[in-house]
């Protein structure tokens, strides 16, 4: 059954949103005409995106990489600014909704973000003034004495550029110089205070921290991005970080054809911090590191099996993106494979095949297993099935109704079996709608404990067996291997991956049309991660952006 | 890596840099000592500090915090502990028997505890019935007091947080400006700071200590910090002509703590107790006992020893201490409760009621040392906790009975209750009298009315929410 199916035959808690408005099925190449007035036609594409904010706010981590990429000064971000909200609620149902630290709309400027950032400006204005050779290099001068007014403009106008992805404007960078003389000219100060001046000034601008999309106007409420606009949008869906010079260099030029802009996103692609970036993407997606294991020795074994598995499905050789939900082996320590009970163990880390127990991929894993645990290990189907269906299935599951406990979970008694109490709770009226939805998919991986363990029988209840049958899109299934072979081979997972990867590159809603593009070129691609990519930054409507109050 | 961080000066500091109470000079005061010289009143300080626990675990009526004596001298409890260790018994009243309503009364909640409940008592307001879940539809009591008050000091109010993790629900809320097509009143969870060498950098970092000649590298740096600030402000009014209504709003908000920061960078403060004094607190937050288990110890101790000198240097009056950020202390981890979900599912759910207790404990201790640091500081014709009304909140009490117009969520969880709660408030500020047990049962008064009280003690004529009426009894007659 397709996900659209299964959004139809869906009742009570589950109501099938994504961001999708009408799906009117096709779009065109998007090849654009000009206008009369000589800008191109915007494509008509675009009439479906999103209206979206002109100054998202980059994420700490985008901070503080690009504070690494320009100045070589890490930790400042990081130290300084407090850490940007993962969950958000959308406006439309009560949800508490899992964001990527992208999403414009969880941010807002609270004392405590400003007065970190002028911390943060502060800090790395002091390091950075005091690197003189660093400081040399970027301006392409010397200072002659204790103050060179012309050393320091040469200065603001290539930080500038770094730091606010495009030139300054004659007026911007005299302000600067002026404001910075203040501080050269003083007999206590001198350059070094005049480069802190500049630093701290600039780190703190809403160019600097916001990331401007004003674009031109493009008519019907759509704003074309201009060419420093759009490497800078490039530059933080594929690398988290700002732009780099020989970017910047091209954005200084006419127009990006189509062939100039596939060529510069293919490069990009195969940058290493597009590898960095793919990893991020799945992390922040996934979650697996914030798995819930209080053995330090266990959780490092576990991110340690995880990660590595990620690495391998996108940067294997011969290895497809699914491969990190159907993998058949994993990367186990010999204490690990101990944990999960392995008939053999390795004597030294490495790559294991999976016996037969239904294990695959990452949902084997108990890292991911974990995340829906409690107190020992212990399992909660509901709270396990409502991950799945978020996380691999891009469903939206509603709070539950308010006088609902939820922290009570199911009642087992204590002469029952668990199976038997969540099927009877699913009977009740007011509990089938949305536990009718996420009971199949938990029940399914009920096999494996909190700790990724498995097991047949219910704990310290030897007269319940474990069935761990579960049903997702309307197939049966047992178990995290046939559960994967089910969504990858009904391109369920591969299409949430694709709609969170929109998400998260555009830091926001997404529309249907799009996903259905970058969904056909993923598969096209053979399930290339980084061709998914350069589809999603050469799609015809990467370039504009609607306006809000449209 | 190693960070070099900017200098900060020290002041009044003793043997091995701890931090002396001076006592104010005879001369600084009025001939009652009850003001300064100059006959301004000596400063009034609003505290809470919240509890994200309730009195009992799931399923449990008996609990180990209320006393069963009333009236002054009430038993010590094994949770109320801290208040006979750090002495301050006589300083705390203990206030039981109150009550908030699942019911859509002035200031009930609509049946969701968790979603609800807290707003409820933290704003006196019917909370939920407005189709808004898990958040308040008013100010915060805290930020009610900072309205009234906060113009006065140079930040009008702070927030801190125990568990450093960011994530989940504040408990202040702030009246802002949003933008839906049109402006409109909206409000919004606060940040709180939940790193204390941030925190501490924030009050002190500017601190110019009264008898300092004039530095001028000093003033450099701080003309540096306000010109930097200023451009940043520059730049965002002539990016806000280019932008649309709702980008325009979000920049007001942006520019407006930017302008803030520049005018508290301008003020250069001066303390005027004489018991104020840098508390030198580390550049850096303490390190993490084991993966994610923060030490919530080493962060109490920090925090309580900056909000002692926040007050007693008059940074602000207003300052909350949250305990956890997600609403029960969801993922909130301490060595004595080291369990993967935190203070929430495995502690108040699925613990023995012991635990809870120990766990309550804990939060009471942090409010026992705060109370004690206020008393440390000498001021007037005693110490600052004279010029305090110092509240502990907790987010439930317990539901003696599985009715649901009484508890939440359907009244089967005697854990998801606002009924029988306690809370404490400390100080003598506007006359309070400390150190009785009053026992409200029966009486079904809403935590509101404590927090008005303590509100009317710092000398704030205002009411929280839809609910009225003080504890007179808790008065100097």
């Amino acid at each position: 059954m397709s996900l659209s199916v299964a959004v139809g035959l869906a009742t009570g808690c589950y109501d099938g949103a994504t961001e999708a408005e009408d799906a009117d099925g096709t779009g065109s190449d998007g090849g654009a005409e000009s206008g009369s007035d000589g800008e191109p036609d915007a494509p008509e594409e675009a009439e479906d995106l999103p209206a979206t904010t002109a100054i998202p706010r980059l994420s700490r981590r985008e901070i503080e990489q690009t504070i690494v990429a320009v100045f070589g000064i890490s930790g400042a971000a990081e130290h300084y600014l407090p850490e940007d909200p993962r969950t958000v609620i959308n406006p439309a149902n009560g949800a508490m909704e899992e964001a990527f630290d992208t999403i414009a709309t969880a941010k807002d400027p609270s004392v405590v973000f400003i007065e970190g950032l002028e911390g943060m400006a502060l800090q790395v204005a002091l390091e950075f003034s005091a690197d003189h050779e660093r400081v040399d290099e970027i301006a392409g001068c010397t200072p002659s004495g204790t103050w060179d007014p012309a050393c320091l403009q040469s200065l603001v106008e290539a930080l500038g550029l770094r730091l606010w992805r495009r030139p300054l404007t004659p007026e911007e960078t005299a302000a600067l110089v002026a404001g910075a003389t203040e501080f050269g000219e003083d007999e206590d100060g001198g350059q070094d205070f005049a480069v802190r001046m500049v630093v701290q000034a600039l780190l703190q601008s809403p160019h600097f921290v916001y990331q401007t999309e004003i674009g031109v106007d493009a008519g019907d409420g759509l704003r074309r991005l201009d060419n420093y606009e759009m490497v800078t949008r490039l530059a933080f869906s594929l690398w988290g970080t700002g732009p780099t010079p020989a970017l910047l260099a091209t954005a200084a030029g006419s127009d990006f054809d189509e062939a100039t802009l596939r060529t510069l996103a293919q490069e990009a692609a195969n940058d290493p911090l597009a590898d960095a970036q793919m990893q991020t993407f799945h992390q922040l997606w996934l979650r697996y590191d914030e798995l819930l294991v209080t053995d330090p020795e266990l959780a490092t074994d576990m991110l340690a099996e995880s990660d590595a598995l990620l690495g391998r499905a996108l940067f294997g050789d011969g290895s497809a993106w699914s491969s990190l939900l159907v993998a058949d082996e994993t990367f186990v320590t010999p204490a690990l494979a101990e944990h999960y009970g392995f008939a053999s163990t390795p004597s030294e880390p490495g790559w294991v095949a999976y016996e037969d127990d239904g294990r695959a991929g990452l949902l084997s894993h108990g890292s991911f297993l974990s995340l829906s645990s409690t107190a020992g290990g212990e399992t909660l189907p509901s709270r396990r099935g409502a991950m799945l269906a978020q996380r691999i299935l891009c469903q939206t599951i509603l709070p539950p109704p308010p006088d609902i406990d939820v922290d009570a979970g199911v009642e087992v008694g204590e002469d029952e079996c668990k199976a038997e109490a969540y099927a009877i709770h699913r009977e009740s009226g007011t509990c089938a709608g949305c536990h009718d939805q996420i009971d199949p998919l938990g029940m399914g991986f009920e096999r494996y404990d909190g700790l990724g363990r498995y097991r047949e029988l219910e704990p310290d209840k030897p007269g319940c067996g474990i069935d761990g049958e579960g049903t997702v899109a309307g197939a049966a299934f047992s178990g995290p291997r046939e559960f994967a072979a089910l969504v990858t081979d009904q391109g369920l997972a591969k299409r949430c991956g694709v709609t969170k990867l929109s998400r998260f590159a555009l830091r926001g809603p997404t529309e249907l049309n799009l996903i259905n593009r970058l969904d056909e070129a993923f598969e096209d691609s053979g399930e290339d991660f980084r061709a998914l990519m350069v589809a999603l930054v050469t799609d015809p409507t990467f370039r504009y952006r609607m306006e809000q109050g449209q | 890596m190693s960070i070099q961080r900017p200098g900060r000066r020290a002041f009044l500091r003793g043997a091995a840099g701890t931090v002396i109470g001076l006592p104010l000079l005879e001369s600084m005061l009025d001939g009652n000592g009850v003001a300064h010289a100059d006959g301004t009143a000596l400063p009034c300080r609003y505290f809470m500090s919240q509890c994200p626990t309730a009195l009992v675990t799931s399923g449990s009526t008996e609990e180990g915090l209320t006393p069963t004596q009333a009236g002054f001298d009430y038993d010590i409890t094994p949770v109320l502990q801290p208040l006979a260790d750090h002495a301050v018994q006589s300083d705390v009243s203990v206030i039981s028997g109150l009550f908030v309503a699942p019911l859509d009364v002035p200031g009930g909640y609509d049946v969701d505890y968790h979603g609800q409940a807290t707003y409820a008592i933290m704003t006196g307001l019917r909370s939920g019935f407005s189709g808004v879940n898990w958040r308040p539809q008013g100010l915060t009591a805290d930020q009610v007091v900072a309205n009234a008050v906060g113009a006065a000091t140079l930040h009008p109010y702070l927030y801190y947080q125990l568990d450093p993790q960011p994530e989940g629900h504040a408990i202040c809320y702030e009246e802002t400006t949003g933008f839906d097509g049109e402006p409109r009143v909206v409000y919004r969870g606060i940040t709180p700071q939940v790193s204390p060498s941030l925190a501490y950098r924030s009050l002190f970092m500017n601190f110019v200590p009264p008898d300092d000649e004039p530095d001028p590298q000093a003033e450099l740096e701080r003309r540096l910090r306000v010109s930097s600030l200023s451009y940043a402000g520059d730049q965002i009014t002539a990016l806000q002509a280019r932008l649309g209504a709702t980008d325009r709003q979000l920049l007001d908000e942006h520019l407006t703590r930017v302008r803030e920061l520049e005018m508290r960078l301008l003020a250069t403060p001066t303390p005027t107790g004489a018991g104020c004094a840098d508390p030198m607190l580390p550049d850096d937050d303490p390190p993490e006992l084991g993966p994610d288990l923060p030490d919530q110890d080493a962060r109490a101790d920090l925090f309580v020893d900056l909000i002692q000198m926040a007050f007693a240097c008059d940074m602000t009056r207003v300052l909350s201490l949250g305990g956890a950020s997600a609403l029960t202390g969801s993922g909130m981890r301490h060595e004595l409760w080291n369990k993967t979900g935190g203070l929430h599912g495995e502690v108040q759910h699925s613990a023995a009621q012991a635990e809870l207790d120990a766990a309550n404990r804990w939060f009471v201790d942090v409010y026992a040392r705060v109370i004690a640091s206020f008393a440390a500081v000498p001021e007037g014709a005693g110490s600052m906790l004279d010029n305090v009304a110092a509240m502990f909140v907790m987010e439930g009490g317990k539901g003696l009975t599985p009715d649901p117009l009484r508890s939440g969520d359907g009244g089967g969880d005697s854990n998801h209750s606002v009924d029988n709660a306690v809370m404490l408030l400390a100080g003598r500020s506007g006359g309070l009298q400390s150190g009785q047990h009053l026992d409200l049962t029966g009486e079904d008064l809403h935590p509101a009315v404590v927090m008005n009280t303590a509100m009317r003690a710092v000398g704030v004529d205002e009411t929280l929410g839809e609910i009225s009426g003080t504890l007179d009894v808790l008065f100097d007659a």
